[in-house]
């Protein structure tokens, strides 16, 4: 997934089942800090004395300190966690193979919490729950804080991830590096912030409400970027089977048929080698479809013009070929001799790719 | 009911441990409540009454108080614990 995937995710689905929730936590956290004791607002209210303090309706100017200070306590925290699962996958090694299962791994799972958002009973049990010593450690936290209440709670959330968290953070672990790892979950987090504040912590029976709204909303937000995490795990791991592969056989014309898109086959060198070249742009490889001839040792030349995250790093599954590029420059790689087929290539999330086309 | 193990609710529409976070610093606020623990799994909220012969526990209060949060809620008995995205 890319990292605008990631943060679509947050803003729809983190803000709707995560943030919506623990601006309830902060609302508690403010309300003692001030020791307000405002009146209920709710229906039950007219049925009976108020029971409970309600937090403060969010007036002043001064009211978004502890919103900002909840947001950055989160996003540190995160992002330090993304680093060491980012890290966690550098330092096992993840060959495309394993980040293309855990991709698709990740998906079925988001698939699995979406159904659960949307309503099909049975799958509760999906989502792991944390040991309850951390949801007492979270709540004790905001209490410990002082002042900086609201941003030591927000740094303890790390400790109580919903299933949308969770996913991400198989993706920052897919991710295989710690900057990776880190920008994938403040993607996430930093998409949540926009529906945290427009909530702030004004009310928790508004939160409520917006979340009963927001649920449905959530629910396909997460079967979407589920469908487009396994989806990049097809992607990676050269399947046919992809959103990629099937909108070209709908949308008919030259792009039904990668073949016949691409183009002629060029010459072979005087040394006997074909040489491929591809250039490799941040959200492209051009051309996307290259003939090339089967049986004929083979050289690929990826030819980086600001070459950018994502496709920086290009996988070809079917020839064992997984490089990092440089931003700019020529990358010359011996691929051997290639046997007769469709190979299939893609970034290493599997957002952007192509196709070389050997022909007998 | 309030028995010796407290009042037992059932809760329906969490879906992570925020949510039963929420539910326990909420209800904990309620007069009356000494502790609350809510499992988000099982779905349900165990509420401890205080001992010190001060406020009462209404379990009616309690209900009213997790449902004021988005959730549905019922004591044990009832079985009116589906919401509208549970």
């Amino acid at each position: 997934m890319s990292l605008w995937a990631v943060f679509v995710t947050g803003l729809v689905a983190g803000g709707a089942s995560c943030a919506a929730v623990q601006g309830g936590l902060l609302a508690g956290v403010v309300a003692r800090r001030r020791g307000a004791e405002p009146a209920r607002v709710s229906a039950s209210s007219r049925r009976r004395p108020p029971p409970r303090r309600q937090p403060p309706v969010a007036t002043r100017a001064d009211d978004c300190v502890p919103v900002a200070g909840f947001l950055a306590g989160k996003l540190v925290s995160h992002v330090i966690l993304g680093a060491a699962l980012g890290a966690l996958g550098s330092a096992v090694e993840l060959g495309f193979e394993a980040r293309a299962v855990l991709e698709i791994a990740v998906g079925v799972v988001m698939v699995l919490l979406a159904a659960e958002l949307l309503g099909v009973p049975g799958l509760r049990r999906v989502v792991p729950q944390p040991p309850a010593s951390w949801g007492r450690l979270v709540r004790r936290s905001g209490r410990w804080g002082g002042a900086l209440g609201p941003a030591v709670l927000g740094l303890a959330t790390v400790l109580i991830p919903c299933g949308v968290t969770l996913s991400m953070e198989f993706l920052a672990v897919a991710s295989g590096s710690p900057l990776s790892g880190a920008a994938v979950m403040a993607a996430f987090v930093v998409g949540t912030s926009p529906l945290f504040a427009a909530l702030g912590y004004a009310a928790r029976r508004s939160s409520a409400a917006l979340r009963g709204r927001l649920a449905v909303l959530a629910g396909v937000a997460v079967l979407v970027a589920g469908l487009i995490s396994v989806n990049s795990g097809l992607t990676l791991r050269g399947s046919s089977f992809t959103l990629s592969s099937w909108w070209h056989s709908l949308s008919g014309g030259a792009a039904a048929a990668p073949a016949a898109a691409a183009g002629p086959v060029g010459p072979v060198g005087a040394d006997g080698v074909q040489q491929l070249v591809i250039t490799v742009r941040p959200r492209s490889y051009t051309p996307a479809h290259l003939a090339a001839r089967a049986g004929v040792p083979t050289r690929l030349v990826f030819h980086s013009a600001g070459a950018t995250g994502c496709t920086s790093a290009v996988v070809f599954p079917s020839l064992g070929v997984e490089r990092m590029l440089p931003a700019n420059g020529d990358t010359v790689v011996d691929v051997g001799t290639l046997r007769a087929g469709t190979h299939r290539y893609s970034c290493a999330m599997g957002m952007y790719g192509g196709t070389i086309e050997a022909q007998p | 009911m309030t028995g010796d193990n407290g009042l037992v609710v059932a809760v329906g529409g969490m879906h992570c441990a925020s949510c039963g976070l929420l539910v326990d610093e909420v209800v904990e606020e309620l007069p009356g409540v000494a502790s609350a623990t809510t499992d988000v799994r099982a779905g349900r909220t165990v509420v401890r009454p205080t001992v010190d012969g001060g406020a009462t526990l209404d379990p009616a209060q309690v209900v009213d108080a997790i449902r004021d949060l988005g959730y549905a809620a019922s004591t044990v008995e009832d079985d009116d614990t589906r919401g509208p995205w549970s």
